[in-house]
């Protein structure tokens, strides 16, 4: 099919915690697999079993113990992510890989459209045309005009997630992660969105997520991957 | 791997305040959780601290009173000469205006150079902006002035430019033009620390030093500060050292940042990282302390 | 006679008192002769030298007289000016001081003479190669308007850190749309050192660059010597918008020579007030005048 995109190999990631008093923690170990290119990629499992964990340590959010994570950069060739320095993680974040969180954490006072022009505008695109995408993306996702110059702090969770996804995938990221995007919507807007997801996996866009409903597992996956619970 | 050139390289630079001995470098430091050196009483106040920034980067540097992230600062900004360590500045970007100063300073270790390529480094590359905005401005004079000082300090020559300019950045940082001729005497915090911004930006540095600048003002005050020297930032794409001991500051603004406990940096990494997974003990104790 | 021809006279004549050649023993000669030397290798800057005890007080021109002094030989002519006059009482104390421990030619001629020692002015007709001007100087320190402590000047010298009198001068125009600074207007010197030009006037200033002749400057009761070699770019500092401007003499005349591009003097007559003006130049003048 596709050529490779990402290669996890013997990942493992324990926390040492020292507070409130030393406690080592296993999230996840001996972790392997291939994506390629193009993949709808679903992780799957229990609770507790490390999920989150693991697609935060492919975003770097978290730093892992043991293993390798080999991603086929287009601009740096195949780079192992967990050992890369600083900068062109940096860089591979800004030009290439995305994450959406589970929660939208964002600053209080800038406005829906602001929060999704923002990644445009940092690729120096200019201001007007940044705006004019981001508002084609709110409504694609069904947030209410009158929405777009209020700050998601009061929005519903639906639509506050609806933000965060809009935020994360309207600069065309070569990889999307993606932490339950669809936990927190009604069955309308998780269409909405999982119709979103759709079209940018045509477009060649790689998806990474985790989805807690079966359902929609089966439906878009092209492989899914089962975490075990750590004992 | 392709690389771009560090704006700034840091090596080994360290400061200590007194004669030194041979004790120092294993009596102190975060190991053993204290700056001064039991047997000759001199302080460390950062030691071998080395990293680098990029361009149109934010580097945040984190730690409690005594870290060393004041010093360091100062030690960067050549407020006194270092023990030991080297910097070095470069910078490629075509049709900058400094295109002579930089390729003068090229590969050279700035902490060995003349106080005059240092003030010259100072005025026309980087811009400061302090806790106590009494530090960078001074309030004998207007504040218009104070706007305008830093680009004499530039060799800006052209009154007109220098006046619109002192104008253009008492709007952008949302002050009333009614009020660049009067001195700062009379302004609130908030505005005094909108007075040394625009001074810090008016020469278009390409480095900007920003120390605890949010400390000791009210919260909706510290907010907008934020927020505009964010925005700011984006627009002009300068590269900042940002030192905080507060977590939603270095989180606000930057992407790296290096923890420091006793002089020496403990911990570094992506900022989301150093919040969500930090390693180090002291950085677990540093991050669950946050309110 | 030279110095030796001198030495032996005085004593064979017996002469009440027993100078050296110009007063000043060969050792100070030799000290202010090498901080000439230096003065003239950096145009602007100034040099320390240990100021002597002189026949005359502090404060009348004991600078610009040391320096006469060690550089004066039996070759030279001797021109003495008080703010342009040849006959002021100060200029004939002076000049009578001068012959009487050196007997060397005196000149109200400004063609002839070699040196000219000189308060406030520089002679209207063009100094040549061959000459020298020795300014008295009563305060060298121009940044002494903006920073008191001499510890500081110097730093601000050396680092070339001259924002502070740039910001005065911008001050001034904010406020007053003038630069209150008259006689004795800040010139950069060799586009390095920011110099005192002793006062003299503004319409002096434009003298100073380029001139053929070598300018000496001598302050006795501060101790500092400075000079500035021939053909030296001198420039008064000003922004491009704002250009330095000389006094103002257009549509006056002086009342004895008719001469119109020349500095002149205000003459209020007591009784009837009437006012007329003259040439501050006397020698020049008079020397119209026989034409």
């Amino acid at each position: 099919m596709n050529q490779l995109i990402l290669q996890v190999e013997s990942l493992e990631k324990k926390f040492e915690l020292y507070l409130p008093e030393k406690k080592d923690f296993l999230a996840f170990q001996h972790i392997n697999f291939s994506i390629s290119q193009g993949e709808f990629f679903s992780i799957s499992g229990p609770s507790g079993s490390g999920k989150s964990s693991l697609l935060k340590c492919l975003y770097r959010t978290y730093k892992t113990t043991k293993g390798r994570i080999l991603y086929h950069s287009s601009t740096y060739g195949i780079v192992d992510f967990a050992s890369l320095d600083e900068q062109f993680v940096l860089d591979i974040r800004s030009t290439e890989l995305s994450y959406v969180s589970q929660f939208l954490n964002v600053i209080p006072r800038i406005s829906a459209l602001n929060l999704v022009a923002e990644p445009l505008i940092r690729k120096n695109i200019s201001q007007e045309i940044a705006m004019e995408r981001a508002k084609e993306m709110l409504s694609r996702l069904h947030i209410p005009k009158n929405l777009f110059d209020s700050s998601p702090l009061t929005f519903s969770g639906g639509e506050k997630q609806r933000v965060n996804i809009a935020r994360a995938v309207i600069w065309n990221p070569s990889i999307i992660l993606l932490d339950e995007p669809t936990a927190s919507l009604d069955k309308q807007s998780e269409k909405i969105v999982i119709d979103i997801l759709l079209t940018l996996k045509k477009n060649g866009s790689t998806l990474i997520g985790i989805f807690h409903d079966q359902q929609i597992i089966k439906q878009i996956s092209d492989q899914v991957f089962l975490l075990q619970r750590e004992e | 791997m392709s690389t771009i050139k560090p704006l700034l390289s840091v090596r080994n630079l360290t400061k200590r305040f007194g004669k030194g001995c041979k004790d120092c470098e294993s009596l102190t430091g975060p190991t053993e959780n204290r700056n001064q050196c039991p047997t000759c009483r001199t302080i460390l106040g950062c030691g071998d601290v080395s990293f680098d920034l990029y361009p149109n980067e934010i580097l945040g540097i984190v730690g409690e009173s005594g870290s060393g992230k004041t010093t360091l600062l100062r030690a960067l900004h050549f407020d006194f000469p270092v023990t030991s360590g080297e910097m070095f500045f470069s910078y490629g970007k075509e049709n900058n205006e400094f295109a002579d100063l930089i390729k003068q300073i090229e590969d050279v270790n700035l902490f060995s150079a003349t106080n005059y390529v240092k003030r010259q480094f100072r005025n026309f590359l980087t811009g400061i902006i302090y806790q106590n905005p009494l530090m960078g401005i001074h309030l004998n004079i207007s504040a218009g002035g104070n706007i305008a000082e830093k680009m004499l300090m530039a060799d800006w020559r052209n009154l007109k430019a220098i006046r619109e300019r002192s104008k253009h950045l008492f709007l952008k940082t949302e002050m009333p033009l009614e009020r660049i001729d009067q001195s700062p005497k009379n302004f609130s915090g908030g505005m005094q620390q909108r007075v040394q911004i625009s001074k810090a930006l008016a020469s278009n540095p390409i480095l900007l030093f920003l120390d605890e600048v949010t400390t000791g003002l009210d919260l909706s005050v510290q907010a907008g500060v934020l927020d505009l020297i964010r925005s700011i930032q984006r627009e002009f794409h300068f590269s900042m050292i940002v030192i905080s001991h507060d977590f939603g500051v270095i989180r606000l603004l930057t992407e790296r940042c290096m923890v420091m406990k006793n002089g020496k940096v403990i911990e570094h990494g992506l900022t989301d990282q150093i919040l969500e997974d930090p390693v180090h003990p002291y950085t677990q104790l540093l991050v669950s302390s946050q309110l | 006679m030279n110095g030796k021809e001198w030495l032996m006279d005085q004593q064979n004549n017996k002469k009440p008192f027993f100078y050296n050649f110009a007063y000043l023993d060969e050792n100070t000669k030799k000290e202010i002769r090498r901080k000439i030397l230096k003065a003239v290798a950096i145009p602007g800057y100034q040099v320390p030298f240990a100021s002597r005890e002189m026949p005359i007080g502090r404060g009348w021109g004991t600078g610009g007289l040391q320096l006469t002094l060690s550089i004066i030989g039996c070759a030279d002519t001797l021109k003495v000016i008080d703010q342009g006059s040849d006959d002021s009482v100060n200029a004939i104390n002076i000049k009578k001081f001068i012959q009487k421990v050196c007997d060397i030619p005196i000149t109200n001629d400004t063609k002839e003479a070699t040196v000219i020692q000189t308060r406030h002015r520089i002679p209207e007709e063009r100094l040549e190669k061959n000459q020298i001007l020795v300014f008295q100087v009563p305060i060298p320190e121009i940044l002494k308007i903006i920073e008191p402590s001499d510890q500081v000047t110097k730093r601000m010298h050396a680092e070339a850190d001259y924002s502070g009198i740039w910001l005065y001068l911008y001050e001034d125009i904010i406020h007053f749309n003038e630069i209150s600074i008259g006689a004795g207007y800040p010139v950069m010197v060799n586009h390095r050192y920011i110099m005192d030009p002793s006062p003299i006037p503004r319409f002096d200033i434009p003298k100073m660059n380029h001139n053929r002749s070598l300018l000496l400057f001598g302050a006795g009761r501060e101790k500092r010597i400075y000079a500035i070699p021939p053909f030296t770019d001198v420039e008064p500092i000003e922004f491009e918008d704002f250009k330095f401007r000389t006094e103002d003499f257009s549509g006056k005349k002086c009342s004895k020579c008719n001469a119109t591009d020349v500095y002149l003097d205000e003459i209020i007559d007591d009784e009837s007030g009437a006012r007329s003006y003259q040439c501050s130049d006397t020698s020049y003048c008079e020397k119209r005048c026989q034409l």
